[in-house]
């Protein structure tokens, strides 16, 4: 009985082995690697053939509706191309025919995308596995030339660019006698055909204490008395002793007083009881205006002459005066003409430590490069101050009848100046020199001025900062001060600069040239100390957060060749408009209507699209 | 009383038949199982062997024009497309030059340009279809692409076999 059951069990083994192995043979199968190559076999050869089979060969039916919309040369495209081509041109409902009609002959799945864009899917449904094929390609836009043109444009002129001019005010005084003031009368020219937008007037100034007579008396601009309009922002006395009068800054508007052309600005300044009237560093008139732009002429020599103010003291009569010679100019030379009204001839007096003389020049330097003891009433002098020149900042001091602050005359002195009227006769320092090149200036560039306050609160030493993206090509400092001795002045790009220390008392210029190489792209700073004679920094003199950094930045007028146009007239439309852009994103406010610019088209510039990345993926169909 | 040497003697002629024709079986099939695994293998490099070809035959070849005479390797392509002489020269090269050119050995082979229709294409008045159809054969292989002949799509048929 056991053996049956053995045998009947061996059988359905036996049976079952065999079931198998018949079924074995039937079991075949793909490998989805296999699946996955012949996928992309198909997707490679049919984006290879888009690529390569001309619209016009293709004849379908939408090509067949394109002829005679569009050209042979664009019915000649490559099928991608033209794809493509109606794509970009907004014709997408064409461009997706186009590509259904050149998929539906292939028995599998498409989905055709340019730049990440579906431009047509064939089956609503993914497949399993799914290959992809790649190809980058440009070509001609549909619609258009095959050559086109392209246009830049640069600018000639701006009719109205806005721009700022900084008229400054040297240091200078004085009247040392209580009760009789001294006066300054300046002459400065705008040039013509501006439109003025904006002029502020910083006073600086040390007049009298509280006496009626004494104190601030007059300023006139353009003969229009305006001291009542003067804002006064900074009032400050030593302590305990007012009759050393006030250190006095205030600012007013001038907009309307100012003009193009010739102005006039008369201070006239009271005296306190134990001192002398004088204007302080940072008194200037910055103006705002609308300005006709020519491109930039750059000129090798340079020539000009710069006027003394036109000031009469009581009792003595000085003027520090600065000027300025930029880094690597040659052939530099100077004169001073300084012609003056009642002088004495006085023995000479002892101050601070030395004699000094009834007429004494300073350049640079605390010795004198000029003395007279014995001058006439009237002098007139003509002074080489060719070897004593420096780049950069120069001071000139001219102390008549005083030094420092001790005078010694006994009436009224002048330093005599009237440009317009007399030129000749007048006070002034020409200078000359010539400049080979200068690196930081463009072709095609505008140059921009800007002023940036040092704002904060009056402080000594005072540092400020001032940001730039573009190249600065010109630089100054224009100080404002309630007492002042001597200053030291250092700016910092990359890193700090020595760039400007009194050689001699009471030499704090109101303006100090800074290198424009010293800043850099970015944030840029300058710092300012007073200090006395002997190193010491002062202890009542104070830089006023009305000073500021006035830079020139020179800025693209000009755009590069743009898209290509069907035409010369909207290529250079386009191009116009691009520069009128760029010109705004550098704060430039202008008219566009009058602009002038020239412009230049070049044809022939082929018409592309792309480069675009096709991708066409290939699966089976369910 | 059954004795067992008897007992024995039966179960055991019964038991050794059937064991003896399941071995069998079993040997026979497992012959069956190597030579299709054989088979198998030999059609997969078959496989591989005609989409190579295929795959060539869509280069330029070497030199990129070259012609009957001076063909180092043989592609029938030129930017992108067949090239009707280089399809032309297929008759000129000769079957057992082509066979060389191509590395495929023992193996014949079959190709023939087709419109998507499935209708074979004339080049110059010849039909575009060369070689040895498979007749008989134990082994073939086909592979397919995609080019364009003369500005109409072409589907290029390869057939490998031995």
């Amino acid at each position: 009985m056991r053996g049956f059951v053995f045998t009947l069990d061996v059988l359905i083994g036996v049976c079952l082995l065999l079931a198998a192995l018949f079924m074995m043979p039937s079991l075949t199968f793909t490998l989805p690697t296999q699946r996955y190559e012949h996928l992309s076999t198909v997707a490679e050869d049919v984006l290879n053939v888009l690529s390569v089979l001309s619209a016009v060969e293709s004849n379908l039916p939408t090509v067949q509706k394109l002829r005679g919309t569009l050209s042979d040369v664009e019915l000649n495209k490559s099928m991608l191309d033209l794809i493509a081509s109606l794509w970009y041109a907004g014709n997408q409902s064409l461009a997706q025919n186009l590509s259904k009609e050149a998929l539906e002959p292939y028995p599998h799945c498409f989905n055709l995308t340019i730049d990440g864009e579906l431009i047509y899917q064939s089956c609503p449904y993914a497949g399993q596995s799914i290959a992809t094929a790649s190809r980058l390609e440009t070509g001609y836009e549909v619609g258009k030339p095959v050559f086109g043109y392209v246009a830049r444009a640069w600018l000639l002129s701006i009719e109205n660019k806005t721009t700022q001019r900084v008229i400054d005010f040297n240091p200078q005084g004085s009247s040392y006698q209580r009760g009789r003031a001294f006066e300054v009368t300046k002459y400065f020219e705008l040039p013509q055909n501006i439109s003025i937008l904006n002029g502020t007037f910083y006073v600086s100034l040390h007049y009298g204490s509280s006496q009626a007579a004494a104190e601030f008396i007059s300023l006139l601009v353009n003969r229009v008395q305006l001291k009542a309009k003067v804002n006064w922002l900074y009032l400050k006395q030593l302590p305990g002793l007012p009759i050393y009068g006030t250190a006095a800054f205030g600012v007013l508007d001038v907009t309307q007083y100012l003009r193009p052309g010739e102005n006039e600005v008369e201070v006239v300044i009271g005296t306190p009881e134990l001192y002398h009237s004088h204007l302080h560093p940072g008194m200037r008139i910055v103006t705002t205006y609308k300005t006709n732009q020519t491109e930039w002429q750059y000129n090798e020599s340079f020539r000009q002459r710069l006027y003394f103010d036109d000031v009469i003291g009581i009792r003595g009569v000085w003027n520090v005066f600065p000027f300025f010679i930029p880094p690597g100019a040659t052939n530099v030379s100077a004169v001073l003409h300084l012609k003056a009204e009642g002088i004495e001839n006085r023995l000479p007096q002892y101050v601070e430590g030395e004699w000094h003389e009834d007429v004494e020049v300073y350049l640079n330097s605390d010795d004198p490069i000029f003395v007279d003891p014995t001058p006439l009433p009237n002098p007139e002098y003509t002074l080489n101050l060719t070897p004593y020149l420096q780049n950069g900042t120069n001071v000139l001091s001219v102390f008549m009848n005083c030094y420092g602050d001790v005078a010694w005359g006994s009436d009224r002195n002048r330093i005599y100046s009237n440009p317009f009227n007399e030129p000749e006769l007048s006070s002034y320092v020409e200078l000359s020199y010539q400049l080979k090149a200068l690196p930081t200036l463009g072709y095609l560039q505008v140059d921009l001025t800007r002023e940036v306050l040092y704002n904060s609160e009056p402080s000594n030493p005072k540092q400020a900062s001032f940001n730039t993206s573009r190249p600065v090509i010109q630089s100054f400092n224009h100080l404002a001060t309630g007492f002042s001795s001597m200053v030291e002045l250092k700016a910092r790009g990359e890193e700090w600069v020595e760039v400007y220390e009194s050689a001699n008392v009471r030499e704090v210029p109101t303006t100090i040239y800074i290198s424009p190489q010293v800043f850099t792209i970015g944030k840029n700073y300058v710092w300012v100390r007073d200090f006395q004679p002997t190193g010491s920094t002062s202890l009542y003199n104070e830089i006023l957060p009305w000073s500021s950094i006035e830079y020139t930045i020179l800025v693209p007028a000009a755009v590069g060749y743009g898209d290509v146009f069907a035409n010369r007239t909207q290529a250079i439309e386009d191009a116009v408009q691009r520069l009128l852009t760029l010109l705004q994103s550098y704060g430039i406010e202008f008219d566009p209507g009058q602009v002038q610019i020239q412009d230049k088209t070049v044809g022939g510039i082929r018409w592309l699209w792309g480069p675009s990345l096709f991708k066409l993926s290939a699966w089976e169909r369910q | 009383m059954w004795s067992k040497a008897q007992v024995l003697s039966a179960d055991f002629a019964l038991a050794a038949s059937a064991f003896l024709l399941s071995a069998g079986l079993i040997y026979f099939f497992w012959l069956q199982v190597i030579e299709e695994a054989r088979d198998a293998k030999e059609i997969l490099e078959l496989s591989r062997a005609v989409r190579r070809v295929a795959g060539t035959l869509l280069t330029e070849g070497v030199p990129q024009y070259w012609n009957a005479s001076t063909v180092q390797s043989l592609g029938l392509c030129n930017e992108g497309k067949l090239n009707e002489t280089k399809v032309l020269s297929l008759w000129e090269i000769g079957y057992d030059r082509l066979k060389e050119l191509l590395g495929i050995g023992a193996h014949e082979f079959w190709m023939a340009g087709k419109s998507v229709g499935g209708e074979v294409v004339e080049v110059d008045g010849k039909k575009f279809e060369f070689g040895l159809w498979p007749q008989g054969a134990a082994q073939v292989s086909k592979a397919t692409r995609l080019s364009v002949l003369k500005g109409k799509v072409v589907v290029l048929e390869v057939v490998l076999w031995k």
